[in-house]
């Protein structure tokens, strides 16, 4: 193999990639970054078998070839080269490979590309575009809420529910759910749950569009040059639509701004999750937070409350996240009791967020 | 609303004066104190003790009992072996707990600072208080008589500039006996002692310190800061300042009785282990339903989960896994203890389970409110309260799990795992505080 990229290019493309590389070292060979050189493309794929990551640059290719790269090395290397044109050559009966750029010369020793595994087939059977942009918002609003506890597989991803007119995608970690509803025409629905490292590395590419097809057994995301192949977890995800309630005592609306500022404040005080109580008495809002050895914290702001008053207590961390989802200019929230979820939504329609409240004795 | 802060009062700064209580032979001295017929004998106080059961350990070992070579921790096979004759009682902790206590209790009336260490040993800095009573000597009288008087025990007492010395000087002049290290004595008064009775010196680092000569203190002293830093990094610094009774560690007051690190409870199974995992797990269901029903009465949550397992022959160890959120549910902490088992259980197969046990720990109050759980965990703390409460009132045979039906006395003949008693059992106390 002999190539020549930009190293600005080949610098970015590796850091794609990377993400895909195994930290555990069961495989040895998947601590390694595959590199395709055919036509005039520079491939470069990696994948630690929950997730694949193929991505490829335009670059002068003067002899085809495959080799696999040890992924920390490249990427540190190329990272630190002056911004020029980099020559790759691969000596294929050395298993080496020089890295050269201006006065620097590295030789690096490769792995047997014999040994990768292949990039796992793509086949469609459901597929849907949307906006870029859309697609980040909605990884943003609810990836927070996907569960980080391995116990319950399930809601460590995300659901996505396709319907003929809109997208939904849903993610709990059993004490908040967060769903946002995306408009958007489509041939048929189906729906997956997704591991959330593929939507979070998904959304951190730059594109216009996403293409995202779901088969069976695993998700893929399209993004320019760049491919994501993701397993999806198997299993029933759990019936989410029946959790919301449908009457509410108490509708709090305010400044999102205001109030996101103001529950950081207060849940400063909110050490080793000790609860954050929402109170409402005529027509004003007040936020506290108590814990034991430390001191405590109140903040009082203006909001439109309607309905009865109530107090209510919410893990600070799980308000904020949803707060955070919130993009109108008020959040609301709305109650039952004080030992019901309440929802929390924007003005703009297509996300709510349910949060469970901590039961205080 | 207690100050955390508050504990800097006693912090380092200026010269302190710290004692350290340590009961003698405290289990056993109470056992041998309530029953008339121990008094004078060699005793040894076990974690349930069955006629012909030698599983488990020894946890106390009366005065008597020490000349045979039995101390606590010494297995109970081999106390058999070393004193034949040795009287056997079965550990009550309630009552060695309301003991602490009434300790406690009683040291309030000579500092308003203590610290209660563990289960028979406190540290009370009584640098504004000794005064009252002379000097620290005559405090250290005065308390050891009153505990002797109301309570009919004895003890140790150590006293020194730091909490260090002042333990190192309890262990002078053990059984009874009241021992008083100045600054000035120091670091003279370390200087002949053993190398390997130096506090932080384990099994290995008294080897690691043979290997280079050094049998006392004083050797140790003449060893350069730099020299020990270099070979054992942090560990070495420590053993520096330990070697010249140098410490600042503060006492750390706990002003309304301190609350439990952790609840725990384990399970020995027996020398060469067993190897059938579903009675493995049916142990570890018995010790989980004691941990989570001892934090349910006590009102406590837990956050950490522990499990540590012995394999036989081969290793112990242990591993942990925090939850999102605090929970005293059984169900959910027992899938949490397996879901640790697992990867282990090829080994545990193999070579067989020696030791099992759980520990709950990162605890908060239940009163400071319980998350709630979007699909229905209530319901599961609805049935282990109800479970509890029907124990509490027909005994703890009233109502146990289908699983653990006939178990006990299934396995009673190969394994001899009495799963009521090692439900009941409190191993872990130390770390249960007063």
């Amino acid at each position: 193999m002999k190539a020549l990229i930009e190293q600005s290019i080949f610098a970015e493309r590796l850091q794609i990639v990377q993400k895909a590389v195994s930290n555990r070292t069961t495989l040895p060979i998947l601590s390694g970054i595959y590199v395709e050189a055919i036509s005039d493309n520079l491939t470069l794929y990696a994948t630690d078998l929950e997730i694949a990551i193929k991505t490829s640059a335009k670059a002068q290719i003067k002899k085809e070839g495959q080799i696999v790269l040890p992924a920390k090395l490249i990427t540190e290397i190329v990272k630190n080269l002056p911004e020029a044109k980099v020559e790759l050559v691969s000596n294929e009966n050395e298993n080496t490979l020089q890295i050269k750029s201006q006065q620097s010369t590295f030789n690096l020793n490769t792995l047997a590309p014999d040994d990768y595994p292949h990039f796992p087939d793509t086949e469609d059977t459901a597929s849907f575009k949307i906006l870029k942009k859309d697609f980040d918002k909605a990884v943003r609003q609810v990836i927070n809420s996907a569960s980080k506890d391995e116990s319950r597989p399930i809601l460590t991803g995300a659901l996505i529910n396709i319907e003929k007119e809109k997208i939904k995608i849903v993610a709990t970690d059993s004490y908040r759910l967060a769903l946002k509803e995306i408009s958007s025409k489509n041939s048929s629905a189906t729906q997956a749950i997704i591991p959330h490292r593929a939507l979070d590395e998904a959304s951190k590419i730059e594109c216009k569009d996403i293409k995202i097809t779901l088969s069976p057994n695993q998700a893929v995301f399209y993004l320019n040059d760049t491919t994501i192949v993701s397993r999806l977890i198997n299993g029933q995800y759990p019936n989410y639509s029946q959790l919301f309630p449908q009457k509410f005592e108490t509708t709090i609306v305010s400044n999102k701004d205001e109030l996101l500022s103001a529950v950081k404040r207060v849940s400063i005080l909110s050490l080793n999750n000790t609860p954050l109580k929402i109170n409402t008495s005529s027509g004003k809002l007040k936020i506290s937070a108590e814990t034991a050895d430390y001191g405590s914290a109140n903040e009082e702001i203006m909001a439109t409350t309607k309905g009865k008053d109530i107090e209510i207590a919410f893990n600070a961390k799980y308000l904020i996240d949803g707060l955070l989802g919130i993009d109108g200019e008020n959040a609301v929230l709305e109650l039952v009791d004080p030992l019901q979820p309440g929802i929390l939504k924007s003005d703009e329609k297509g996300f709510n967020y349910l949060l469970m409240p901590i039961r205080l004795s | 609303m207690t100050n955390k802060f508050s504990s800097l009062i006693s912090h380092p700064s200026s010269q302190r004066t710290i004692l350290h209580l340590d009961m003698d032979s405290y289990f056993a001295s109470i056992e041998q104190r309530d029953i008339s017929v121990y008094k004078g004998k060699p005793l040894l106080v076990t974690h349930g003790w069955h006629p012909n059961r030698n599983l488990g350990i020894v946890m106390a070992a009366s005065y008597e009992a020490r000349p045979f070579g039995i101390k606590a921790g010494t297995p109970i096979f081999q106390a058999k072996k070393l004193c034949p004759k040795a009287n056997y009682v079965k550990g009550n902790f309630e009552k060695y707990l309301h003991n602490t206590r009434k300790i406690v209790g009683i040291s309030r009336n000579y500092s308003d600072l203590v610290e209660v260490y563990s289960i028979d040993e406190l540290f009370l800095d009584i640098t504004n208080s000794s005064h009252l009573f002379g000097s620290p000597v005559n405090l250290a009288k005065r308390f050891f008589d009153e505990i002797k008087d109301k309570l009919g025990l004895s003890c140790s007492i150590g006293i020194g500039p730091n909490k260090l010395v002042a333990k190192m000087a309890g262990e002078f002049n053990k059984p009874r006996g009241i021992t008083y290290i100045s600054a000035d004595e120091l670091p003279e008064a370390f200087a002949p002692l053993p190398a390997k009775d130096l506090l932080g010196v384990g099994y290995r680092m008294k080897k690691h310190l043979r290997a280079l000569g050094i049998e006392t203190v004083g050797q140790l002293q003449n060893l350069s800061p730099e020299y020990l830093k270099k070979r054992w990094g942090v560990m070495g610094v420590v053993l520096h300042n330990a070697s010249l009774g140098i410490d600042n560690s503060p006492l750390i007051p706990s002003h309304q009785g301190p609350g439990p690190k952790s609840f725990g409870h384990s399970s020995a199974l027996g020398a060469k282990g067993i190897k059938d995992l579903d009675v493995v797990k049916k142990v570890l269901l018995g010790l989980t339903e004691g941990v989570c029903r001892r934090m349910r009465s006590d009102n406590y949550l837990a956050k950490t989960i522990t499990l540590r397992m012995g394999l036989a022959g081969l290793m112990y160890f242990s591993r942990a896994r925090s939850l999102a959120n605090a929970t005293d549910i059984t169900s959910k902490i027992y899938k949490t203890a397996l879901d640790l088992m697992d990867g282990q259980e090829e080994l545990a197969r193999q070579h067989g389970v020696s030791l099992i046990a759980i520990s709950a720990g990162n605890l908060k109050k239940a009163s400071d409110g319980r998350q709630l759980d979007i699909f229905g965990n209530e319901r599961l703390s609805d049935i282990d309260k109800a479970v509890d409460r029907v124990k509490n009132r027909y005994g703890e045979k009233a109502i146990i799990k289908a699983s653990l039906l006939g178990f006990n006395k299934r396995y009673q003949g190969a394994s001899k795992v009495e799963i009521a008693e090692v439900s009941k059992g409190h191993s872990s106390f130390c770390n249960r505080w007063v």
